[in-house]
């Protein structure tokens, strides 16, 4: 019998060094913001089964400089999580293929968007019988660089991508309460069909931090 | 080999050496130690010794700003040492032992949690004779082994990351004497790490040596009367 093991084996006697600068888009510092040297990490916006390796946050000039053990991981990743208010970036790389020069990974300055939070609430008032076929389109509150290398690949990357919720409510699912995270100042698509009727689309522009949006049909 | 098995071989051969001279030579040394009884700070025929061995535990303090005074907090440590007295009260030692300690900022260190140095090395020092009770030692490391074990990551699956180093130890040692062949002692170390850990350019001077120093106490136990030379020599 042949017992399977997960266990990681980190680099002995290494530190690497993680810098860089974290700016918002009127290019103040954004404080207190955590970045995370992770190993094993996925590409999806919520990583799932990562490991993490180095942990700090940025300082109040948004200057950050954390020290790190060190992996060789096809999956190694540095994340940058702004907190609620802003957006994820993760820098991402095959350490398995590439290791930088003097072991500093220098992000030198990374953008975050602010965030709102879009609450959307949809509520049949019409009676039994009825539906509502709908659809969100919006810029999703996340940015992932793949490096090769030194290069950004872009076909591997997916930086505020357009991201796409639908549903269709009848009598087993009439209503419905959600919210998204958007970044400030973006546009949801809202298109819907009722009774399956011709769609219709609505375009709303998220200019609060808290944004509610009710509809009912 | 390395100097961990070297110690445990040595060990070995060492307990059985002491075993076998040492016991021996106890039948003869009361005779001695009635003719001689001249007793100086720096000599005292009658209170040698051929072994000693040390067993305690010490509280490790780190200091300067280096990665173990900024990064590293103090929790406990084990001793264990025999040494042997070469010439008179010239020794030479073995120590085996680990220090225990916290990791009190892991934006400096990296994201575990503990870190466990097990020390092995050599020593050499001199033993002063202060009071008829008291004993003061000085040695000084001359070879060493040290290993830090960094464990408590967030995950199961990373049991351990590793570190070496060499070590620079500084240390001295008062004995209090509760009968011929049994001692209390209180010692004090100050240890410089030399570590093999590669960094980048910038946090060179920060990881390259470590400082901590160590407040210990424990018990001694001696065996034989005479020093390794007097053995061959008288």
């Amino acid at each position: 019998m042949t017992a399977l093991s997960c266990e990681v084996h980190l680099e002995d006697n290494t530190r690497i060094l993680v810098e860089g600068t974290i700016i918002d888009e009127n290019n103040s510092p954004i404080s207190d913001a955590k970045i995370s040297v992770l190993i094993k990490r996925s590409n999806y916006s919520e990583g799932e089964n990562q490991y993490v390796i180095g942990e700090g946050y940025s300082n109040a000039e948004g200057e950050f400089s954390v020290t790190s053990l060190y992996d060789k991981d096809e999956d190694f990743a540095i994340e940058i999580h702004g907190g609620e208010d802003y957006s994820t970036y993760v820098y991402k790389t095959n350490t398995l293929e590439y290791t930088p020069l003097d072991l500093t990974f220098n992000l030198e300055t990374v953008s975050l968007k602010k965030l709102a939070t879009f609450n959307y609430h949809i509520e049949r008032t019409s009676g039994e019988a009825n539906t509502l076929r709908y659809t969100f389109k919006y810029i999703e509150g996340f940015c992932l660089e793949y490096y090769e290398g030194t290069t950004l690949n872009e076909f591997q990357s997916s930086c505020y991508q357009e991201q796409v919720v639908s549903q269709f409510l009848n009598d087993s699912n009439p209503d419905i309460e959600w919210l998204l995270s958007i970044p400030f100042g973006g546009v949801v698509e809202f298109t819907y069909a009722i009774n399956d009727e011709p769609e219709i689309t609505e375009f709303i522009t998220i200019n609060e931090d808290n944004y509610d949006f009710t509809f009912t049909y | 080999m390395t100097l961990r098995s070297l110690i445990k071989a040595v060990w070995l051969i060492g307990i059985y050496f002491f075993c076998l001279i040492g016991f021996a030579q106890e039948t003869s040394s009361n005779s001695e130690s009635e003719t001689n009884s001249k007793s100086t700070f720096f000599d005292s025929k009658e209170r040698q010794r051929f072994f000693a061995i040390m067993i305690g535990g010490h509280k490790p303090f780190t200091s300067g700003d280096n990665f173990m005074g900024e990064g590293l907090e103090g929790k406990s440590g084990i001793d264990f040492k025999v040494q042997m007295y070469i010439y008179k009260h010239f020794f030479i030692g073995l120590s085996t032992g680990a220090s225990y300690f916290n990791v009190k900022n892991q934006e400096l260190l990296g994201a575990y949690k503990k870190s466990r140095i097990a020390e092995n090395y050599v020593y050499i020092g001199y033993e002063f004779f202060p009071t008829d009770k008291l004993r003061l030692g000085l040695n000084i490391s001359i070879d060493s082994d040290l290993d830090y074990k960094n464990t408590g990551f967030s995950t199961s699956d990373i049991s351990e990351q590793n570190d070496s180093a060499k070590l620079n130890r500084y240390g001295l040692y008062l004995n209090y004497e509760l009968s011929k062949h049994f001692m209390v002692y209180l010692d004090y170390g100050y240890n410089e790490s030399k570590t093999e850990i590669v960094v980048p350019a910038e946090l060179d001077n920060f990881f390259k040596k470590g400082k901590y120093s160590t407040i210990g106490l424990g018990l001694v136990f001696t065996i034989g009367s005479r020093d390794l030379i007097s053995r061959f020599v008288d």
